[in-house]
Protein backbone atom coordinates (compact mmCIF):
# COMPACT_ATOMS: atom_id res chain seq x y z
CA UNK A 1 0.00 0.00 0.00
CA UNK A 2 1.15 3.34 -0.98
CA UNK A 3 1.56 5.05 2.22
CA UNK A 4 1.42 9.59 1.70
CA UNK A 5 5.31 9.89 0.91
CA UNK A 6 5.11 7.90 -1.99
CA UNK A 7 2.35 8.82 -3.41
CA UNK A 8 3.93 10.61 -6.80
CA UNK A 9 0.78 12.73 -8.22
CA UNK A 10 -2.50 14.63 -7.08
CA UNK A 11 -5.01 15.62 -9.40
CA UNK A 12 -6.47 19.17 -8.94
CA UNK A 13 -10.07 20.39 -9.92
CA UNK A 14 -10.86 23.95 -10.93
CA UNK A 15 -13.62 25.22 -10.59
CA UNK A 16 -14.53 24.35 -14.03
CA UNK A 17 -14.28 20.74 -13.64
CA UNK A 18 -11.46 20.19 -15.91
CA UNK A 19 -9.66 17.52 -13.50
CA UNK A 20 -5.31 18.17 -13.96
CA UNK A 21 -2.84 15.99 -12.71
CA UNK A 22 0.66 17.51 -11.03
CA UNK A 23 3.51 15.89 -9.43
CA UNK A 24 3.03 16.15 -5.57
CA UNK A 25 6.09 17.89 -5.20
CA UNK A 26 4.75 20.73 -7.41
CA UNK A 27 1.59 20.56 -6.05
CA UNK A 28 2.87 21.32 -2.37
CA UNK A 29 4.32 24.58 -3.12
CA UNK A 30 0.98 25.33 -2.39
CA UNK A 31 0.65 25.13 1.75
CA UNK A 32 -2.95 24.87 1.71
CA UNK A 33 -2.83 21.34 -1.02
CA UNK A 34 0.77 20.70 1.16
CA UNK A 35 -1.23 20.89 4.79
CA UNK A 36 -4.70 19.03 3.24
CA UNK A 37 -1.94 16.44 1.97
CA UNK A 38 -0.43 15.68 5.00
CA UNK A 39 -3.91 15.67 7.16
CA UNK A 40 -5.57 13.39 4.40
CA UNK A 41 -2.78 11.05 4.16
CA UNK A 42 -3.46 9.18 0.43
CA UNK A 43 -5.50 11.28 -1.62
CA UNK A 44 -6.98 9.27 -4.58
CA UNK A 45 -9.87 11.83 -5.62
CA UNK A 46 -9.35 15.26 -7.48
CA UNK A 47 -8.55 18.23 -4.68
CA UNK A 48 -11.22 20.60 -5.64
CA UNK A 49 -9.96 24.74 -6.12
CA UNK A 50 -13.10 25.69 -5.95
CA UNK A 51 -11.80 29.28 -6.54
CA UNK A 52 -9.57 28.68 -9.87
CA UNK A 53 -10.74 28.36 -13.07
CA UNK A 54 -8.84 26.03 -15.43
CA UNK A 55 -6.38 28.90 -17.60
CA UNK A 56 -5.28 30.42 -13.77
CA UNK A 57 -4.84 26.65 -12.32
CA UNK A 58 -2.31 25.58 -14.86
CA UNK A 59 -0.50 29.07 -15.26
CA UNK A 60 0.04 28.49 -11.27
CA UNK A 61 0.97 24.82 -12.26
CA UNK A 62 3.57 26.34 -14.54
CA UNK A 63 4.91 29.00 -12.12
CA UNK A 64 5.25 25.75 -9.45
CA UNK A 65 7.02 23.47 -11.67
CA UNK A 66 9.55 26.28 -12.65
CA UNK A 67 9.94 27.19 -8.55
CA UNK A 68 9.61 23.30 -7.47
CA UNK A 69 13.39 23.38 -6.73
CA UNK A 70 13.38 26.26 -4.75
CA UNK A 71 14.07 26.21 -1.14
CA UNK A 72 10.49 26.47 1.10
CA UNK A 73 10.82 29.24 3.60
CA UNK A 74 10.60 28.01 7.34
CA UNK A 75 7.95 28.36 9.21
CA UNK A 76 9.03 30.30 11.84
CA UNK A 77 10.64 32.22 9.43
CA UNK A 78 9.62 36.51 9.53
CA UNK A 79 7.94 38.16 7.21
CA UNK A 80 10.87 40.06 6.17
CA UNK A 81 13.12 37.40 5.30
CA UNK A 82 11.09 36.87 2.00
CA UNK A 83 11.33 40.65 0.89
CA UNK A 84 14.72 41.11 0.69
CA UNK A 85 14.89 42.70 -2.90
CA UNK A 86 12.31 44.45 -5.56
CA UNK A 87 13.60 42.81 -8.17
CA UNK A 88 11.51 40.41 -9.77
CA UNK A 89 13.26 37.20 -11.26
CA UNK A 90 13.61 37.31 -15.42
CA UNK A 91 11.04 34.24 -15.20
CA UNK A 92 9.02 35.74 -13.19
CA UNK A 93 8.78 39.11 -15.05
CA UNK A 94 7.73 36.97 -17.97
CA UNK A 95 5.43 34.86 -16.56
CA UNK A 96 4.04 37.97 -15.25
CA UNK A 97 3.35 39.90 -18.25
CA UNK A 98 0.07 39.36 -18.64
CA UNK A 99 -3.13 41.18 -19.09
CA UNK A 100 -4.78 42.65 -16.05
CA UNK A 101 -7.31 40.62 -15.87
CA UNK A 102 -5.12 37.24 -15.31
CA UNK A 103 -2.11 39.18 -13.24
CA UNK A 104 -5.17 40.08 -10.53
CA UNK A 105 -6.57 36.52 -11.02
CA UNK A 106 -3.29 35.02 -10.17
CA UNK A 107 -2.59 37.01 -7.19
CA UNK A 108 -6.32 35.56 -6.09
CA UNK A 109 -5.32 32.36 -6.92
CA UNK A 110 -2.10 32.48 -4.83
CA UNK A 111 -3.96 34.19 -1.81
CA UNK A 112 -6.21 30.95 -2.28
CA UNK A 113 -3.65 28.29 -2.30
CA UNK A 114 -1.54 29.91 0.08
CA UNK A 115 1.96 30.38 -2.25
CA UNK A 116 3.52 33.20 -0.77
CA UNK A 117 6.45 33.84 -3.19
CA UNK A 118 3.67 34.10 -5.88
CA UNK A 119 1.73 36.27 -4.08
CA UNK A 120 4.38 38.50 -3.38
CA UNK A 121 5.63 38.54 -7.55
CA UNK A 122 2.29 39.01 -8.21
CA UNK A 123 2.24 42.25 -5.76
CA UNK A 124 5.40 43.67 -6.80
CA UNK A 125 4.19 43.78 -10.40
CA UNK A 126 1.29 45.51 -9.74
CA UNK A 127 3.77 47.89 -7.73
CA UNK A 128 6.51 48.14 -10.46
CA UNK A 129 3.35 48.88 -12.54
CA UNK A 130 2.26 51.95 -10.40
CA UNK A 131 6.37 53.29 -10.56
CA UNK A 132 6.67 56.90 -11.00
CA UNK A 133 3.09 57.62 -12.59
CA UNK A 134 1.09 60.55 -11.31
CA UNK A 135 -2.51 59.35 -9.39
CA UNK A 136 -4.43 60.26 -13.07
CA UNK A 137 -1.72 58.15 -14.83
CA UNK A 138 -2.69 55.08 -11.97
CA UNK A 139 -6.11 55.91 -12.67
CA UNK A 140 -6.12 55.12 -16.40
CA UNK A 141 -4.13 52.49 -16.30
CA UNK A 142 -6.71 50.35 -13.34
CA UNK A 143 -9.60 52.29 -14.34
CA UNK A 144 -10.13 53.42 -11.14
CA UNK A 145 -13.00 56.29 -10.79
CA UNK A 146 -11.62 59.46 -9.00
CA UNK A 147 -14.54 59.65 -6.59
CA UNK A 148 -13.12 62.42 -4.32
CA UNK A 149 -14.79 65.78 -4.27
CA UNK A 150 -12.90 68.98 -4.95
CA UNK A 151 -12.73 69.70 -1.57
CA UNK A 152 -11.03 66.29 -0.31
CA UNK A 153 -8.94 66.43 -2.90
CA UNK A 154 -7.94 69.92 -2.02
CA UNK A 155 -7.36 68.66 1.79
CA UNK A 156 -5.55 65.03 0.39
CA UNK A 157 -3.13 67.80 -1.42
CA UNK A 158 -2.29 69.43 1.76
CA UNK A 159 -2.10 66.31 4.19
CA UNK A 160 0.57 65.13 1.87
CA UNK A 161 2.22 68.84 1.44
CA UNK A 162 5.41 67.46 3.93
CA UNK A 163 6.62 64.64 1.91
CA UNK A 164 7.07 67.30 -1.30
CA UNK A 165 9.87 68.30 -2.54
CA UNK A 166 12.63 66.08 -1.02
CA UNK B 1 -32.15 40.97 -31.41
CA UNK B 2 -34.19 40.39 -28.42
CA UNK B 3 -31.93 37.17 -28.07
CA UNK B 4 -29.05 39.33 -28.07
CA UNK B 5 -30.41 42.04 -25.09
CA UNK B 6 -32.01 39.25 -23.34
CA UNK B 7 -28.51 37.70 -23.00
CA UNK B 8 -26.45 40.87 -22.68
CA UNK B 9 -28.80 41.47 -19.53
CA UNK B 10 -28.47 38.14 -17.73
CA UNK B 11 -24.34 38.38 -18.05
CA UNK B 12 -24.26 41.84 -16.77
CA UNK B 13 -26.46 40.80 -13.48
CA UNK B 14 -24.24 37.64 -13.13
CA UNK B 15 -21.31 39.82 -13.73
CA UNK B 16 -21.66 42.84 -11.04
CA UNK B 17 -22.11 39.62 -8.30
CA UNK B 18 -19.72 36.78 -9.16
CA UNK B 19 -17.18 38.50 -11.36
CA UNK B 20 -16.02 38.60 -15.00
CA UNK B 21 -14.68 35.18 -15.69
CA UNK B 22 -18.09 33.73 -14.53
CA UNK B 23 -19.61 36.50 -16.72
CA UNK B 24 -17.97 34.89 -19.85
CA UNK B 25 -18.61 31.64 -18.58
CA UNK B 26 -22.74 32.26 -18.47
CA UNK B 27 -23.07 34.17 -21.51
CA UNK B 28 -21.03 31.26 -23.43
CA UNK B 29 -23.38 28.56 -22.78
CA UNK B 30 -26.21 31.17 -23.17
CA UNK B 31 -25.02 31.60 -26.24
CA UNK B 32 -24.31 28.25 -27.04
CA UNK B 33 -27.54 27.08 -25.51
CA UNK B 34 -29.28 29.19 -28.55
CA UNK B 35 -27.08 27.48 -31.01
CA UNK B 36 -28.19 24.13 -29.92
CA UNK B 37 -31.73 25.55 -29.76
CA UNK B 38 -31.30 26.48 -33.48
CA UNK B 39 -30.10 23.58 -34.65
CA UNK B 40 -32.29 21.02 -32.50
CA UNK B 41 -35.21 23.32 -34.18
CA UNK B 42 -33.65 23.00 -37.75
CA UNK B 43 -33.58 19.24 -37.68
CA UNK B 44 -36.79 18.77 -36.04
CA UNK B 45 -38.35 21.04 -39.16
CA UNK B 46 -35.59 19.77 -41.94
CA UNK B 47 -37.37 16.76 -43.64
CA UNK B 48 -33.91 16.10 -44.52
CA UNK B 49 -32.64 15.38 -41.43
CA UNK B 50 -31.42 11.43 -40.98
CA UNK B 51 -30.68 10.79 -37.23
CA UNK B 52 -31.38 13.36 -33.79
CA UNK B 53 -27.86 15.03 -32.77
CA UNK B 54 -26.16 12.63 -29.86
CA UNK B 55 -26.02 13.72 -26.58
CA UNK B 56 -21.88 13.61 -27.25
CA UNK B 57 -21.86 16.80 -29.95
CA UNK B 58 -24.53 18.88 -28.04
CA UNK B 59 -22.01 18.45 -24.35
CA UNK B 60 -18.80 19.65 -26.84
CA UNK B 61 -20.76 22.49 -28.30
CA UNK B 62 -21.76 23.56 -24.69
CA UNK B 63 -18.18 22.59 -23.58
CA UNK B 64 -16.19 24.54 -26.81
CA UNK B 65 -14.01 27.02 -25.74
CA UNK B 66 -14.82 30.70 -25.61
CA UNK B 67 -12.54 31.95 -28.62
CA UNK B 68 -14.44 30.49 -30.89
CA UNK B 69 -17.68 33.00 -30.44
CA UNK B 70 -17.38 35.63 -32.47
CA UNK B 71 -20.04 37.96 -30.43
CA UNK B 72 -17.55 40.77 -27.96
CA UNK B 73 -17.05 40.51 -24.19
CA UNK B 74 -19.02 43.16 -22.04
CA UNK B 75 -16.81 45.15 -20.41
CA UNK B 76 -16.50 44.53 -16.04
CA UNK B 77 -18.60 46.80 -14.71
CA UNK B 78 -16.08 46.77 -11.47
CA UNK B 79 -12.11 47.80 -12.17
CA UNK B 80 -10.34 44.61 -12.07
CA UNK B 81 -8.21 46.10 -9.63
CA UNK B 82 -10.86 46.18 -7.06
CA UNK B 83 -11.73 42.27 -7.28
CA UNK B 84 -8.87 42.21 -4.89
CA UNK B 85 -9.99 41.85 -1.31
CA UNK B 86 -8.67 44.91 1.03
CA UNK B 87 -5.43 42.78 2.45
CA UNK B 88 -4.38 42.30 -0.78
CA UNK B 89 -4.39 45.50 -2.06
CA UNK B 90 -2.42 46.46 1.31
CA UNK B 91 -0.02 44.18 0.46
CA UNK B 92 0.37 45.84 -2.76
CA UNK B 93 0.70 49.19 -0.96
CA UNK B 94 3.50 47.45 1.15
CA UNK B 95 5.87 46.25 -2.60
CA UNK B 96 5.74 49.79 -3.95
CA UNK B 97 9.29 50.83 -4.46
CA UNK B 98 8.90 54.64 -2.68
CA UNK B 99 6.61 57.13 -0.99
CA UNK B 100 5.90 59.29 -4.07
CA UNK B 101 4.48 55.75 -5.70
CA UNK B 102 2.95 55.09 -2.50
CA UNK B 103 1.03 58.54 -2.09
CA UNK B 104 0.07 59.02 -5.56
CA UNK B 105 -1.20 55.58 -5.65
CA UNK B 106 -3.17 56.88 -2.01
CA UNK B 107 -4.40 59.72 -4.10
CA UNK B 108 -6.32 58.28 -6.58
CA UNK B 109 -9.77 57.23 -5.14
CA UNK B 110 -11.12 56.96 -1.87
CA UNK B 111 -10.82 53.69 -0.93
CA UNK B 112 -7.37 53.39 -2.00
CA UNK B 113 -6.85 56.48 0.00
CA UNK B 114 -8.49 54.44 3.14
CA UNK B 115 -6.66 51.70 2.89
CA UNK B 116 -3.20 54.16 2.51
CA UNK B 117 -4.17 55.47 6.05
CA UNK B 118 -4.21 52.68 7.43
CA UNK B 119 -1.40 52.39 10.11
CA UNK B 120 -0.85 48.56 9.79
CA UNK B 121 -0.28 49.25 5.90
CA UNK B 122 1.96 52.66 6.69
CA UNK B 123 4.09 50.47 9.07
CA UNK B 124 3.86 47.24 6.31
CA UNK B 125 5.13 49.46 3.47
CA UNK B 126 7.93 50.67 5.78
CA UNK B 127 9.25 47.69 7.08
CA UNK B 128 9.48 46.37 3.61
CA UNK B 129 11.12 49.55 2.27
CA UNK B 130 13.49 49.08 5.04
CA UNK B 131 14.07 45.62 4.03
CA UNK B 132 14.30 45.30 0.63
CA UNK B 133 16.12 48.32 -0.19
CA UNK B 134 18.59 49.06 3.17
CA UNK B 135 20.63 45.78 2.12
CA UNK B 136 24.21 47.31 1.74
CA UNK B 137 23.40 47.20 -2.31
CA UNK B 138 20.93 49.85 -3.12
CA UNK B 139 21.25 51.75 0.06
CA UNK B 140 23.57 51.45 3.55
CA UNK B 141 21.96 48.93 5.87
CA UNK B 142 22.69 51.93 8.86
CA UNK B 143 19.34 53.44 7.37
CA UNK B 144 17.50 51.43 9.33
CA UNK B 145 19.09 51.53 12.38
CA UNK B 146 19.57 55.40 12.09
CA UNK B 147 15.47 55.89 11.16
CA UNK B 148 15.03 54.11 14.48
CA UNK B 149 17.26 55.69 16.29
CA UNK B 150 15.74 59.08 15.23
CA UNK B 151 12.26 58.29 16.23
CA UNK B 152 13.38 56.76 19.40
CA UNK B 153 15.18 60.13 20.38
CA UNK B 154 12.72 62.72 19.17
CA UNK B 155 10.63 61.37 22.36
CA UNK B 156 12.27 63.55 25.14
CA UNK B 157 12.57 62.20 28.74
CA UNK B 158 11.65 59.07 30.09
CA UNK B 159 7.78 60.02 30.48
CA UNK B 160 7.70 58.52 27.21
CA UNK B 161 10.05 55.60 27.87
CA UNK B 162 12.08 57.28 25.79
CA UNK B 163 15.94 57.69 25.67
CA UNK B 164 17.72 59.37 29.51
CA UNK B 165 20.68 60.67 27.83
CA UNK B 166 23.78 61.40 30.14
CA UNK B 167 23.56 65.08 28.65
CA UNK B 168 20.08 65.89 29.01
CA UNK B 169 18.26 67.45 26.29
CA UNK B 170 17.96 71.21 25.99
CA UNK B 171 16.07 73.96 24.35
CA UNK B 172 18.47 74.05 21.80
CA UNK B 173 18.87 70.92 20.69
CA UNK B 174 15.62 70.99 18.37
CA UNK B 175 16.31 70.27 14.44
CA UNK B 176 15.53 74.38 13.72
CA UNK B 177 18.60 75.32 16.04
CA UNK B 178 21.18 72.99 14.95
CA UNK B 179 22.93 75.38 12.68
CA UNK B 180 24.81 77.18 15.46
CA UNK B 181 26.51 73.89 15.34
CA UNK B 182 27.58 74.31 11.62
CA UNK B 183 31.34 73.17 10.96
CA UNK B 184 32.77 76.09 8.80
CA UNK B 185 34.94 72.90 7.16
CA UNK B 186 33.59 73.08 3.66
CA UNK B 187 34.52 69.38 3.08
CA UNK B 188 31.51 67.46 4.30
CA UNK B 189 33.33 64.60 5.45
CA UNK B 190 35.80 65.73 7.39
CA UNK B 191 33.83 68.12 9.12
CA UNK B 192 31.61 65.08 10.09
CA UNK B 193 34.34 64.16 11.80
CA UNK B 194 35.42 68.03 13.40
CA UNK B 195 31.67 68.99 14.72
CA UNK B 196 31.67 67.18 17.24
CA UNK B 197 34.98 68.80 18.38
CA UNK B 198 33.57 72.41 17.77
CA UNK B 199 33.03 74.60 20.75
CA UNK B 200 29.79 74.99 22.49
CA UNK B 201 27.58 73.00 24.05
CA UNK B 202 26.58 68.95 22.45
CA UNK B 203 22.79 67.91 23.76
CA UNK B 204 22.72 65.11 22.47
CA UNK B 205 23.56 62.35 19.64
CA UNK B 206 20.63 63.48 17.95
CA UNK B 207 21.67 67.09 17.89
CA UNK B 208 24.39 66.53 16.52
CA UNK B 209 23.28 64.30 14.13
CA UNK B 210 21.04 67.15 12.35
CA UNK B 211 23.55 69.54 12.64
CA UNK B 212 25.55 67.43 10.15
CA UNK B 213 22.39 66.42 8.16
CA UNK B 214 21.49 70.21 7.77
CA UNK B 215 24.94 71.36 6.92
CA UNK B 216 25.18 68.86 4.23
CA UNK B 217 21.97 70.03 2.62
CA UNK B 218 23.57 73.65 2.85
CA UNK B 219 26.51 72.06 1.12
CA UNK B 220 24.16 70.67 -1.64
CA UNK B 221 22.11 74.02 -1.50
CA UNK B 222 19.46 73.07 -0.13
CA UNK B 223 17.02 75.80 -0.09
CA UNK B 224 15.57 77.11 3.36
CA UNK B 225 11.75 76.16 2.49
CA UNK B 226 13.04 71.89 2.37
CA UNK B 227 14.87 72.44 5.78
CA UNK B 228 11.54 73.62 7.27
CA UNK B 229 9.42 71.08 5.62
CA UNK B 230 12.64 68.51 6.79
CA UNK B 231 12.11 69.79 10.45
CA UNK B 232 8.47 69.43 10.27
CA UNK B 233 9.16 65.95 9.21
CA UNK B 234 10.97 65.19 12.42
CA UNK B 235 8.17 67.35 14.44
CA UNK B 236 5.46 65.11 12.90
CA UNK B 237 7.40 61.76 13.98
CA UNK B 238 7.48 63.28 17.23
CA UNK B 239 4.28 64.02 17.24
CA UNK B 240 3.18 60.50 16.17
CA UNK B 241 5.65 59.09 19.07
CA UNK B 242 3.30 60.92 21.33
CA UNK B 243 0.29 59.95 20.31
CA UNK B 244 1.12 56.18 20.46
CA UNK B 245 0.89 53.79 23.01
CA UNK B 246 4.39 53.59 24.81
CA UNK B 247 5.10 49.54 25.34
CA UNK B 248 5.48 47.96 28.22
CA UNK B 249 9.01 48.81 29.45
CA UNK B 250 9.21 51.50 27.38
CA UNK B 251 10.55 52.20 24.06
CA UNK B 252 14.03 50.62 22.81
CA UNK B 253 15.75 50.38 19.71
CA UNK B 254 13.97 46.75 19.11
CA UNK B 255 10.48 47.62 19.19
CA UNK B 256 10.60 51.08 18.11
CA UNK B 257 11.23 49.30 14.73
CA UNK B 258 8.33 47.56 14.36
CA UNK B 259 6.38 51.62 14.40
CA UNK B 260 8.52 52.85 11.65
CA UNK B 261 5.97 54.34 9.01
CA UNK B 262 5.74 56.12 5.52
CA UNK B 263 7.57 59.18 7.21
CA UNK B 264 10.59 57.64 7.79
CA UNK B 265 11.11 55.84 4.77
CA UNK B 266 10.69 59.94 3.76
CA UNK B 267 13.57 60.54 6.06
CA UNK B 268 15.56 57.14 4.89
CA UNK B 269 14.81 58.74 0.83
CA UNK B 270 15.92 62.48 2.12
CA UNK B 271 19.19 61.23 3.76
CA UNK B 272 20.07 59.03 0.56
CA UNK B 273 19.32 61.88 -2.03
CA UNK B 274 21.22 64.33 0.04
CA UNK B 275 24.54 61.19 -0.02
CA UNK B 276 23.69 60.89 -4.27
CA UNK B 277 23.92 64.28 -4.59
CA UNK B 278 27.30 64.98 -3.12
CA UNK B 279 28.88 61.24 -4.60
CA UNK B 280 29.11 61.94 -8.41
CA UNK B 281 29.73 58.56 -9.25
CA UNK B 282 27.16 56.17 -6.89
CA UNK B 283 28.44 53.11 -7.34
CA UNK B 284 31.61 53.32 -6.56
CA UNK B 285 33.63 52.22 -3.66
CA UNK B 286 34.83 55.64 -2.88
CA UNK B 287 30.55 56.16 -2.41
CA UNK B 288 30.09 53.11 0.03
CA UNK B 289 33.72 54.29 1.87
CA UNK B 290 32.19 57.95 2.54
CA UNK B 291 28.80 56.47 3.24
CA UNK B 292 30.22 54.52 6.04
CA UNK B 293 32.66 57.18 7.38
CA UNK B 294 28.96 59.20 7.95
CA UNK B 295 27.30 57.08 9.80
CA UNK B 296 30.26 55.40 11.53
CA UNK B 297 30.52 58.99 12.87
CA UNK B 298 27.02 59.17 13.98
CA UNK B 299 27.83 55.38 15.86
CA UNK B 300 30.97 57.18 17.58
CA UNK B 301 28.53 60.53 18.58
CA UNK B 302 26.15 58.41 19.91
CA UNK B 303 28.40 56.12 21.88
CA UNK B 304 30.46 59.78 22.76
CA UNK B 305 27.18 61.61 23.74
CA UNK B 306 26.38 58.52 26.79
CA UNK B 307 23.12 57.54 24.83
CA UNK B 308 21.78 54.40 27.06
CA UNK B 309 19.97 52.88 24.13
CA UNK B 310 22.96 50.74 23.51
CA UNK B 311 21.90 47.82 21.26
CA UNK B 312 24.77 45.05 21.34
CA UNK B 313 22.93 43.33 18.72
CA UNK B 314 23.50 45.22 15.63
CA UNK B 315 25.47 43.72 12.94
CA UNK B 316 28.70 45.75 13.69
CA UNK B 317 31.57 45.90 11.07
CA UNK B 318 29.24 45.52 8.42
CA UNK B 319 27.93 48.99 7.44
CA UNK B 320 29.80 51.43 9.92
CA UNK B 321 33.24 49.72 9.80
CA UNK B 322 34.83 53.02 9.75
CA UNK B 323 33.26 54.29 12.72
CA UNK B 324 34.12 51.27 14.85
CA UNK B 325 37.91 51.99 14.13
CA UNK B 326 37.02 55.09 15.06
CA UNK B 327 35.70 54.09 18.44
CA UNK B 328 38.57 51.99 19.12
CA UNK B 329 40.65 54.93 18.44
CA UNK B 330 38.90 56.77 21.02
CA UNK B 331 38.81 54.59 23.79
CA UNK B 332 42.44 53.75 22.93
CA UNK B 333 43.03 57.64 23.79
CA UNK B 334 40.33 57.40 26.88
CA UNK B 335 42.42 53.83 28.21
CA UNK B 336 46.12 55.31 26.97
CA UNK B 337 46.05 52.13 24.50
CA UNK B 338 48.37 54.12 22.57
CA UNK B 339 50.16 51.11 21.16
CA UNK B 340 46.66 49.42 19.60
CA UNK B 341 46.09 53.11 18.04
CA UNK B 342 49.54 53.22 16.38
CA UNK B 343 48.77 49.99 15.44
CA UNK B 344 45.53 50.91 13.72
CA UNK B 345 46.68 53.52 12.14
CA UNK B 346 49.68 51.40 9.80
CA UNK B 347 46.95 49.80 8.62
CA UNK B 348 44.84 52.13 7.00
CA UNK B 349 42.82 51.33 4.04
CA UNK B 350 43.33 54.27 0.37
CA UNK B 351 40.03 55.36 1.37
CA UNK B 352 40.80 55.75 5.55
CA UNK B 353 43.60 58.38 3.95
CA UNK B 354 41.17 60.69 2.84
CA UNK B 355 38.77 60.23 5.59
CA UNK B 356 40.38 59.29 8.66
CA UNK B 357 43.47 61.36 8.36
CA UNK B 358 45.50 62.12 11.61
CA UNK B 359 42.53 64.89 12.91
CA UNK B 360 41.86 61.87 14.93
CA UNK B 361 43.81 62.29 17.52
CA UNK B 362 42.14 65.89 17.60
CA UNK B 363 39.14 63.62 19.65
CA UNK B 364 41.80 62.77 22.56
CA UNK B 365 43.42 66.09 22.57
CA UNK B 366 40.08 68.22 22.66
CA UNK B 367 39.73 69.69 26.33
CA UNK B 368 36.21 70.04 25.29
CA UNK B 369 35.56 66.84 24.23
CA UNK B 370 37.67 65.66 27.36
CA UNK B 371 35.17 67.60 29.18
CA UNK B 372 32.38 66.13 27.73
CA UNK B 373 33.25 62.79 28.26
CA UNK B 374 34.02 63.11 31.67
CA UNK B 375 31.00 64.37 32.10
Amino acid sequence: MATPSTQATVKLQSNDNVVIEVERAIAERSVLIKNMLEDCGEVTDAIPISNVNESILRKVIEWCEHHKNDPVAAENENDDSRKKTTDIDEWDQKFMNVDQEMLFEIILAANFLDIKPLLDTGCKTVANMIKGKSPEEIRKLFNIQNDFTPEEEEQIRRENEWAEDR
Amino acid sequence: MKRSRRCHSASGTVGTHTGYRLDIQQMFICLSQRNLNRITKRRAVNPRARKPVPKWHLRSLITRTPHSTPVPIPPSPLPSIFRIPTELLSLIFAHLPSTESYISLSQTCTRLHAISAVPSTRRSFARTWFSSTCNDVTAPRILHYLACYIRLHTIRGNSHGGCSTRKPWGEESSFQQTRRYRSNRASFTTSLFAAPMAPGPIQSWRHVAFAEWEEGMLVDGCSAARRVRLGRLVARIEEEMRRGEVPRGGWTMENVAGVLGVEDVVFAEAVLGLLSRLMEVRESEEYWAEVRVWFGRLQLVRDWCGCVCRVEKVERGVGWMFGEKDLMAWRAWRFGEKGKLRHWTHQRDPFEKIAWPWRTAVLGVSKHGYDIYRA
